[in-house]
């Protein structure tokens, strides 16, 4: 008997149906892994199995656990889910308490357990199964990292020795070193313990490594499930080849031209250094800290470099330095012949520069339209007539595939996907030299990440832009760069084609980076 | 806004219609009251009501009903103007605190720190100390106590929007910290201003009644809801009545408005209206 059955699930919000008519068994020591875009219902899928969904919900189906269906009764409910079932969430920061030591939150979770006889044994067990070491028990969420946060989090679902552990995106939030470890853990710690596993994610390549059965979710309705390996094998859904063929990157063929790396410097970053200093009322208690430590680099016109390293390496940033929102502390910047040191930047050589934010929600305001967000950096160029401005937006927005009656819109009326675009087309509107792009595809739904990374290629190829990638996502660092530049506190430690350097890494950095890569799906 | 959501908050509705119909009532009196409020008559003193006067008359025999209409007036400009200085002064500070930063917002919350830490009453003292009571005095008493308490929900609202990319964006696009402030912050804190606007219109009724019950206010012949309650004192035990009708219109006004901010903040505030939906966004 399946120790998770749900039959014909809907669940709607004011009519509108987010899950309609799930079914799906997971049985017992199963590693079940659901697959899905953002709004394809996977989320609330796991939540109806915890009995967490949002009281506005309309439920209807059955859902059993164990062979009895999910008490109605909320203290009943609650005592299943304080037993035998255990949840990790996206983001650590926010599940954990900020005021209570991590330590107390286990003790929590095992007391609740009601398995408190063995207490005095349980916290360090559990502290070494999930590899943290005994001094982290008094430390608070804020002073451990993401990686840290997330072991604590597991280690809080496991404090009741569930059945079912239902882990929700628990690596989206992490770097790629991080990821790896945090799988490589959950899936010992499944092995050892016979635990059933419900992970859900968006990354296809992360649930191949992870789960022995997947389900593939769009838009609320199950399009696929069986065994890993059958499914990515020979997938029977048309949407699930599309994300199998998104999830494999293909390396863009460039005109070996199209860099002309011995052409003069573009940008040239000069010993530049950033430190901060926590300021307080004892400067001198505090050391400051060095985000950035050292860096030059050079950039030639046409080439596309990318900057690698894991969070907090100080590559957000440099690249905020170059675009001029932040103050170099030592060194120099030189764009196009000129010397600035950030914030200083002449509205000119601004013009000739700009950003790609990594979250398309957050850039743009939501109560303009988009034409006005759209024509805000064309305040750089000076004044510009009526006909000029219009027709600057229209070329901007036509270059990135979209039409220019959706100026009038606004941006809650766009997807993820359409918002980058516009905010390629903010961009590209002054008509720069150099763009720069903080992880431009990592909120990004897979199966739109190839159609903006095209897209950046083709505008690369018609307006001879130089790009630099900020990102951590190796493989979209392969398809698209001439050159890589690997980044590890504050400093550049390794720099290189990305052919060469992928297969003989030098750097102990680089190496982890490598060896973090989740392994590519079988054709 | 839109008629739907007003369906979904009936306490915003409830709480708008009566605030709406007192301030109404005051306007009116602007033009009608039942008797002229300086129509005094000792002959027809301490009726109760009557056909005539249906909420009776006071110890001078003036009508109370014309009397109430004229104080909630008063009341409601007095309070109004307060909030008005409070705006104006208090949120373009708050957005000069975020948007400059350093300096600047080390002055601006100093300078609210220092103007919270005398009340209202305070100022008035002050004031009235230095060119006399009215009702010009009390606007600007109230006003100043409004300029912290809106610099602090601007820089509050702002600090939360600044951290957007989009206000990078606009940094970006060469735009300078007034310009962002102007185009970016104020149009999405607005919503928060509204509804802390309307908290303070109900507070700055209860400091207007407050301050021209001391006699800080509004001076007779004029009235407002706190005048006539200072009238009334001395005769609570023998005409408890005159008490009653204006510290009610306090109560029920002051009610309104607290009801329609709230009403206010949960039909506006996304984050509010979002609440319990936030897990299930996957």
């Amino acid at each position: 008997m399946a120790l998770v059955e749900i039959d014909h699930l809907t669940i709607g919000f004011d009519g509108h149906a987010a899950v309609s008519d799930l079914s799906l068994r997971i049985a017992r020591g199963d590693r079940f892994g659901i697959i899905g875009e953002s709004g394809s219902g996977k989320s609330l899928t796991a939540l109806s199995i915890a009995g967490l969904l949002p009281e506005a919900a309309q439920v209807s189906g059955r859902i059993a656990f164990d062979g009895t269906p999910l008490p109605d009764n909320e203290r009943a409910m609650a005592r299943l889910r304080g037993k035998r079932i255990g949840m990790v969430f996206q983001e650590p920061m926010t599940a954990l308490n900020p005021l209570m030591t991590i330590g107390e939150q286990i003790e929590e979770a095992i007391n609740l357990a009601g398995i408190s006889e063995v207490m005095p044994l349980a916290l360090p067990d559990l502290l070494d199964e999930v590899g943290l070491a005994p001094g982290h028990v008094g430390r608070f969420p804020h002073q451990l990292s993401g990686g840290q946060r997330q072991r604590a989090m597991i280690a809080i679902a496991l404090a009741s020795q569930p059945e079912l552990m239902i882990a929700d995106e628990p690596t989206s939030a992490l770097d790629a070193i991080t990821q790896r470890t945090v799988l490589d853990l959950i899936a010992e710690i499944c092995k050892r313990r016979h635990m059933t596993l419900l992970f859900i994610s968006h990354d296809i390549r992360a649930v191949a490594a992870l789960c022995d059965r997947v389900g593939v979710m769009r838009a609320g309705e199950l399009v696929e499930q069986g065994e890993t390996g059958d499914v990515f094998r020979a997938p029977q859904a048309d949407y699930t080849r599309k994300l199998l063929a998104a999830s494999r990157m293909q390396r863009r063929d460039r005109p070996a031209a199209a860099a002309r790396v011995d052409g003069a410097p573009l940008l040239r970053v000069e010993s530049v250094n950033r430190v901060y200093r926590h300021g307080g009322l004892w400067p001198w208690r505090d050391a400051p800290v060095r985000a950035v430590d050292g860096v030059t680099l050079n950039i030639v016109a046409g080439e596309c470099v990318a900057l690698v390293g894991p969070s907090g390496c100080g590559k957000t940033t440099l690249a905020r330095m170059i675009v001029g929102l932040d103050d170099v502390s030592a060194g120099q910047l030189v764009f196009d012949g000129a010397a600035y040191r950030g914030r200083n930047l002449p509205p000119l050589l601004r013009a000739g520069l700009s950003l790609v934010f990594q979250d398309p929600f957050s850039s743009f305001d939501p109560r303009m339209t988009i034409g006005d967000s759209l024509g805000e950096p064309l305040h750089l160029l000076g004044r510009l007539s009526r006909d000029e401005h219009d027709a600057r937006l229209a070329e901007a927005i036509e270059a990135v595939g979209l039409s220019v009656t959706m100026l009038e819109r606004y941006p809650h009326e766009f997807s993820g996907g359409q918002r980058q675009r516009l905010a390629i087309a903010r961009a590209l509107v002054t008509r720069p030299r150099l763009v720069v792009l903080d992880e431009p595809v990592s909120a990004l739904d897979v199966s739109v990440r190839g159609d903006v990374l095209n897209l950046l290629s083709r505008l690369q190829e018609e307006h001879g832009l130089t790009y630099l990638i900020i990102s951590h996502d190796l493989d979209m660092v392969a398809a698209m760069a001439d050159r890589v530049l690997v980044m590890e506190k504050g400093k550049i430690v390794e720099e290189g084609a990305p052919q060469s350097l992928f297969a003989a890494p030098q750097h102990s950095l680089t190496k982890a980076l490598m060896a973090a890569r989740l392994p590519e799906i079988a054709a | 806004m839109n008629w739907q959501l007003l369906g979904r908050h009936p306490s915003l509705v409830v709480g708008l219609l009566a605030a709406v119909l007192f301030a109404l009532l005051g306007l009116v009196s602007l033009w009608w009251t039942p008797f002229p409020i300086e129509q005094i008559s000792i002959a027809r003193r301490f009726l109760g009501p009557v056909a005539e006067h249906w909420l009776g008359t006071d110890h001078l025999g003036r009508d109370i009903l014309s009397l109430v209409m004229r104080g909630t007036l008063t009341s409601f400009v007095v309070a109004g103007l307060g909030v008005i200085i409070g705006i104006g002064v208090g949120v373009p500070l708050g957005l000069a605190a975020v948007a400059w930063g350093g300096i600047v917002e080390w002055l601006v919350l100093r300078l609210s720190d220092i103007t919270f830490a005398f009340p209202a009453v305070i100022v008035a003292i002050l004031i009235a100390a230095l060119f006399g009571p009215g009702e010009i005095n009390a606007v600007i008493a109230i006003g100043i106590f409004n300029i912290p308490v809106f610099a602090r929900v601007a820089r509050g609202g702002a600090l939360a929007i600044a951290t957007q990319d989009y206000v990078a964006a606009a940094r970006l696009a060469g735009l300078g910290n007034a310009a962002i402030a102007a185009r970016h912050l104020l149009p999405n804190i607005m919503s928060l201003l509204i509804v802390q606007g309307t908290i303070q219109l109900s507070l700055g009724i209860l400091a207007e009644a407050g301050l021209s019950y001391i006699g800080l206010g509004t001076q007779p012949p004029a009235t407002s809801l706190g005048l006539m309650l200072r009238d009334a004192q001395s005769l609570f035990l023998i005409h408890p009545w005159l008490s009653v009708v204006p510290g009610l219109t306090i109560v029920l006004i002051v009610i309104a408005l607290n009801i329609a901010g709230d009403g206010l903040r949960d039909a506006i505030d996304p984050r509010l209206r979002h609440e319990g939906l936030n897990h299930g966004a996957g």
